[in-house]
């Protein structure tokens, strides 16, 4: 009878692995909204490509968007552009909510008519591709769906670009842990069960 | 009387012996880590999501595990013997654990359970993001501590850390290269009937990681807590020093599934290596574009397994021409030789992290202070770029040479001074392959992990 014995254990090692792969999955996916992961537009004549690090941007933790502007007819990267981030919206149904939760803690200009994105050349060590425009220490204060509206002036001309930006809770996965927990007070039941047994048997 | 000179035995060293069968070892560095761990599983579950603020990902990624191959190679598994996992497998297992034998599965095929988990615990953290991802992180810790917990719940001793931990195998591999070792007098121990080192007596427990020291030839399952030295009621056990590699050049038992591992390590490193540097991402999309694919994450999967399989391949093409003068069966010849690749592993994976520790380790103190609500930002390194890269290549080319160096050592030890030049030199030159291509990844500077 070694055959069922042997696809058994395969069966149980395969999903093992699949068990493994879930939690990492899930987190993974909980954590990576779509919207706000890589985002490309064409506006005005501009090619326009939002990033945000962290992927998922959470509730009341800071984060930097970066924006790589492009020549729309000719693929060129557009630099010195004025780049004004404005105050970022709140999505309520289909309607915004004009809800000023988004704040700066990194010091940058800000004036009524929005905060100037700077222009970067490099990070660190890395060098950025031009055209490359950045705005570091954005917070929001409230997880949902939020808008984001962009203005790029440059001899291109003028235009404006709204963005959506997924803002997750920064809380922990209470369900990954509840799971977790779980199996451990399961297993720990069957332990019991077990020592009982084999104190009986003794 | 023998004049044959005793080697060096640091449990001459009376205070030094008295700490080591006292109390307070290794509670008192346990005591340490488990605070430490509580800390980062709280930080890494529920801190900050960005991987720059979180003193979990801090402590971990740039601190614990870039120091960790150090330790191993000066101080053999000590690191398990006072692992936070380890203090929680032994409390769960004395408050509610059923105490039932290993499973024979376990223990036949644990070492494969481990480079599978290893292989996929790499492959997932390019994919979903563990190393930069604080709850990636924290995710992995959790899995690990409910892995634990539910073996310890079922079975004796440490049957997580023995036979399931890949962390563990990774050091039982690093540290049979490493500088120490505690092995038993097996003269005295052929006198012994109690067999209390194995069996446990009122002043220790037996032997945590099931192994019985007269019959103990290599570091691999060894985490010098300290057990056998209370227990045993001759004196019997010895810390000595020895030189580095030297484990592998007389070893009598091998096993595939360690060899298996040491090769596969040679490229987890390699992948660690590439996808580091600046040039990663515009290369992953120039494989995307060449393969027509779509999808990053179906690219690196392809590039990972082709990193994964190329040394297993190397090593047993090197295997195949070598057998010729050594007329082992290629199997044995593999797992033989295999180990020989572990001092270059062991180098390259200090000289990786050599650069997250020297290049960011401030940012564990910034992140520390965040604790206290105090924001600091600043500089990260410690040293300039170009002083780590001269220290890597120079771990690399030691690592190199001491892989070359064993590999001719296990032939001159198993086939004669005569044949060991020409059993010895195909695996000389993968090696060589494998120490280039490592050291070729440290002239480009690497990326942050904060």
């Amino acid at each position: 009878m070694n055959y069922p014995r042997k696809s058994l254990k395969k069966i149980l090692i395969s999903l093992s692995l699949l068990v493994l792969t879930l939690p990492f999955a899930t987190n993974a996916l909980a954590s990576e909204p779509a919207s706000s992961s890589k985002i490309e537009q064409d506006t005005g004549a501009y090619h326009v490509i939002m990033q945000t690090n962290p992927e998922s941007l959470m509730a009341n933790q800071a984060g930097t968007m970066t924006i790589i502007i492009q020549n729309k007819a000719t693929g060129q990267p557009v630099t010195g552009a004025k780049v004004m981030m404005m105050t970022s919206t709140m999505k309520s149904g289909s309607a915004d909510t004009g809800m000023g939760g988004m704040g700066m803690s990194s010091g940058m200009d800000s004036t009524q008519g929005g905060t100037a994105m700077k222009e970067q050349s490099s990070m660190g060590s890395m060098a950025m591709a031009p055209g490359t425009y950045m705005m570091e220490g954005m917070k929001f204060n409230q997880a949902g769906q939020w808008n984001q509206a962009i203005i790029i002036s440059s001899p291109l001309g003028e235009t404006t670009t709204n963005f959506p930006i997924t803002v997750g809770k920064s809380g922990p996965n209470l369900v990954l842990i509840g799971s977790v927990a779980g199996a451990v007070v399961i297993a720990g039941l069957l332990a019991a069960m077990l020592k009982r047994r084999k104190s009986e048997k003794v | 009387m023998s004049s044959k000179k005793q080697p060096i035995n640091f449990l001459n060293v009376s205070w030094l012996k008295r700490f080591l069968k006292s109390y307070f070892y290794p509670r008192i560095f346990q005591w340490i880590t488990v605070f430490a761990f509580a800390i980062i599983m709280f930080q890494t579950l529920a801190g900050p999501t960005l991987a720059h603020d979180n003193f979990g990902t801090a402590a971990t990624w740039v601190l614990w595990w870039p120091l960790i191959p150090f330790f191993f190679f000066l101080l053999g598994r000590f690191w398990c013997g006072i692992c936070p996992f380890a203090w929680v497998s032994d409390m769960t297992q004395k408050l509610f654990g059923a105490n039932l034998k290993v499973p024979k599965f376990i223990r036949k095929n644990g070492l494969w359970i481990i480079d599978i988990t290893f292989i996929f615990i790499t492959w997932s953290d390019h994919v979903f993001g563990i190393v930069e991802s604080p709850r990636g992180s924290g995710t992995l810790l959790l899995l690990i501590l409910a892995g634990v917990m539910i073996t310890a719940l079922f079975f004796e001793r440490r049957t997580w850390c023995r036979y399931l931990c890949f962390l563990g195998s990774l050091s039982g591999n690093y540290s049979r290269a490493g500088m120490l070792e505690l092995r038993a007098d097996k003269e005295t121990c052929n006198t012994c009937t109690t067999r209390d080192c194995y069996k446990g007596n009122d002043k220790a427990p037996g032997c945590p990681m099931f192994e019985f020291p007269m019959a103990m030839e290599n570091n691999a399952s060894c985490n010098l807590c300290g057990s056998c030295i209370k227990s045993c009621p001759h004196d019997s056990i010895r810390l000595t020093p020895r030189v580095p590699t030297s484990e592998f050049w007389s070893m009598t038992r091998v096993h595939f599934e360690e060899s298996f591992l040491a090769i596969v390590i040679v490229g987890i490193v390699f992948v660690q290596n590439i996808t580091m540097l600046n040039f990663y991402p515009a290369f992953l999309e120039w494989v995307e574009q060449t393969l027509g694919i779509a999808n990053q994450d179906v690219a690196f999967t392809i590039l990972f397994l082709i990193a994964m399989t190329t040394p297993v391949l190397l090593l047993f093409a090197a295997t195949a021409v070598s057998k010729r003068y050594s007329g082992e069966t290629l199997y044995n010849a593999f797992a033989r030789f295999g180990y020989a690749v572990i001092p270059l592993d062991l180098s390259s994976h200090m000289a990786h992290n050599l650069f997250h520790l020297l290049a960011e380790g401030k940012a564990v103190y910034y992140t520390f202070m965040g604790l206290f609500g105090v924001h600091m930002e600043g500089p990260t390194e410690f040293v300039s770029d170009p002083t780590i890269q001269i220290m890597q290549y120079i771990l690399v080319i030691a690592g190199t040479i001491g892989s070359m160096y064993t590999a001719y050592r296990i032939a001159k030890g198993n086939y004669g001074a005569k044949k060991a030049l020409s059993v010895a030199m195909p695996y000389l030159v993968v090696i060589f392959i494998f120490g280039v291509l490592n050291y070729l990844t440290f002239v480009v500077r690497m990326g942050m992990r904060m």
